[in-house]
């Protein structure tokens, strides 16, 4: 692993920028580092935000100074111990997607309307990724099998595709929507992500899928209980297109709490499986 | 035992639960901060009536609530002067009250600053959620039913009613001016490879003005535009998009986010995780003035060192010397 660049986030927090290519197996090392760093239980250092290339050292500036947490950050990369012996519990989780749906494109309607004129993102993300036409895109998107390489709160998993040769053509907005509606898949070249409630974002969209991330009582709990989520970083996902009838009625079922998602080949991978598994599909 | 409680008869324009330190902890989670936009105001409304300076208090925006008090409770109003008043007659800002049950507290309308914290005596008791009572209004988490007040809420406070203490008040010298210009304090990074030297000289001289769009998710604002770095140049022919486009990381509230040509101050609400370049980041101690200005406001940033000495740790050491009783 090559020394991390230092960056200043203000003044009580660090940057911590690595070199490395993008990969599952940075993504995977930072992930580790943070774990690592938060069992020391440093009461100086206040969080940690991970990322695929990044990681954020949030820490109280009255107690402690930024060279100081450097420092700090460098002795705990060296106690690190072997990432071989981690291992990572993996589902297959089938996740139904209408896609090219009518309220995502009701929404890129409105951003063309209100801030700035361009190509609803489903019609847009078909001819940048040179695809013939709808389903083409659709196939490409549903058709490899997808990691969930990190979830954010709540609930909202960041998805990369099995196979390095599943690349998109995807760029940001410049000027982000206010709005995406609750359900959303979006793409970025690399990845796919679905918000499970309503936000801003500047992804462009894909479709719209019906599941919960959450349970109900994620919100009501005093702490974090990881259980109420619905993925794990470490499942496998696989998309399936459906109709907006089916769409409709997979939310009502799911409204009534009736709705099981199909969850299958429940086993623990390791390390270099889950890394395996991610480049060569 | 039923709780005691404040009745909300009018909320207010955004009247919310807000506490110190929010659910910085679990940021890294993915789990916005929340919290007091202006975190000195309350943490000293707080000192002035004999609570925790962590205790849960009320952030009112603008239009303030009317409030009705159910039993005797001391309050203290810091932060924009929004002409509060205890029955119809005028209550000094910074300084503590008693109020008697059937008290009604109302408010006028701030000249300057944009937003005023209420702390009662015994703390605002609503259930934590995720570590706090800060209310995340995006997830609909913590506060009271995790959104602003709406008339008719009873909310439940402490148990404590006048403290055994002298009243007090912060002494008027040390108490924040509001203005309609702000000098903020930022400090370099984490991208500021991304901008050239010409355009780092813009953006800590030029008057950025408020938007309307501005909240407790992130400030944005209206100013001169950026030529970008070869840095950044090269990143937009890369990804065939936008020069500040990058791959994900993780900032902290403060982080001044650059997209296409507008700067978003990011602040309490924002998320954790921004795809686009950030070249300046605020001060943690200088937050509170961004949540103090409006829209129409000018902002002026200047440089300064990451390890500047903090200001607050020698004031609220102190406090007790910058107040005076109130006679």
């Amino acid at each position: 692993m090559k020394k991390p660049r230092y960056r200043h986030a203000g003044n009580s927090a660090l940057l911590m920028e690595f070199r490395d290519e993008p990969s599952q197996a940075l993504s995977l090392y930072i992930m580790a580092l943070s774990q690592h760093m938060a069992r020391q239980a440093d009461p100086r250092f206040l969080g940690y935000g991970t990322c695929g290339t990044t990681l954020l050292v949030e820490y109280d500036p009255q107690t402690i100074t930024a060279s100081k947490v450097a420092a700090c950050c460098d002795g705990w990369m060296a106690s690190l111990p072997p990432l071989d012996s981690i291992l990572i519990a993996s589902r297959l989780v089938d996740i139904p997607v209408h896609y090219n749906d009518r309220w995502t494109r009701a929404c890129a309607e409105d951003y063309a309307r209100t801030v700035t004129e361009m190509a609803p993102d489903f019609d847009f993300l078909v001819k940048a990724n040179g695809c013939a036409d709808a389903d083409e895109l659709i196939a490409r998107h549903s058709s490899p099998l997808w990691w969930v390489a990190g979830v954010d709160f709540p609930g909202s998993p960041f998805l990369k595709p099995c196979g390095a040769q599943n690349r998109f053509v995807a760029p940001r907005y410049a000027i982000p929507r206010m709005q995406t509606p609750a359900g959303t898949v979006v793409l970025g070249d690399v990845f796919t992500m679905i918000y499970p409630t309503t936000t801003p974002d500047g992804h462009r969209m894909l479709g719209r899928t019906p599941i919960s991330f959450y349970d109900p009582g994620l919100y009501a709990s005093p702490h974090l209980d990881p259980s109420l989520i619905t993925l794990r970083t470490g499942d496998r996902v696989r998309f399936r297109p459906i109709s907006e009838d089916e769409f409709l009625a997979i939310e009502a079922s799911v409204a009534a709490g009736s709705y099981h998602l199909r969850i299958s080949d429940e086993r623990e991978i390791t390390y270099a499986e889950f890394l395996a598994g991610v480049t060569h599909g | 035992m039923a709780k005691s409680t404040i009745l909300i008869t009018s909320p207010g324009l955004q009247t919310t639960i807000q506490e110190c330190p929010g659910r910085t902890p679990l940021r890294g989670h993915g789990v916005s901060a929340a919290g007091p936009l202006d975190d000195f105001s309350l943490r000293v409304a707080n000192f002035l009536v004999g609570n925790a300076l962590e205790n849960a208090g009320i952030e009112i925006q603008f239009s303030g609530p009317e409030i009705v008090f159910e039993e005797d409770r001391r309050i203290a109003l810091c932060g924009a002067d929004n002409s509060p008043q205890k029955n119809g007659t005028p209550l000094e800002m910074w300084c503590a009250h008693d109020l008697r049950k059937g008290d009604r507290l109302s408010f006028g309308y701030p000249r300057t600053g944009a937003r005023t914290y209420l702390a009662i005596s015994g703390g605002i008791d609503t259930p934590p959620v995720l570590g706090s009572r800060a209310t995340d209004m995006r997830l609909a988490l913590g506060g009271f039913k995790g959104r602003a007040f709406e008339a008719g809420d009873r909310i439940p406070l402490g148990r404590k009613g006048i403290p055994d203490q002298k009243l007090l008040k912060l002494k008027n010298e040390y108490r924040p001016s509001y203005t309609k210009t702000w000098d903020i304090a930022v400090v370099r990074g984490p991208y500021d490879d991304f901008l050239s030297a010409a355009d780092i000289e813009l953006f800590l001289s030029a008057p950025w003005s408020v938007t309307g769009k501005s909240d407790r998710m992130g400030y944005w604002l209206k100013g001169p535009s950026f030529a970008f770095s070869q840095i950044a140049q090269k990143n937009a022919e890369e990804n065939g998009g936008e020069p500040t486009s990058v791959i994900s990381y993780g900032t902290p509230v403060g982080a001044i986010n650059i997209c296409g040509q507008t700067p978003i101050i990011l602040l309490n609400d924002s998320f954790t995780v921004t795809g686009y370049a950030c070249p300046f980041t605020v001060v943690s101690e200088d937050i509170r003035k961004v949540g103090q200005a409006r829209p129409g406001d000018i902002i002026m940033f200047h440089e300064t060192s990451p390890e500047a000495p903090s200001r607050d740790a020698y004031f609220f050491a102190h406090i007790h010397e910058f107040c005076a009783q109130v006679r």
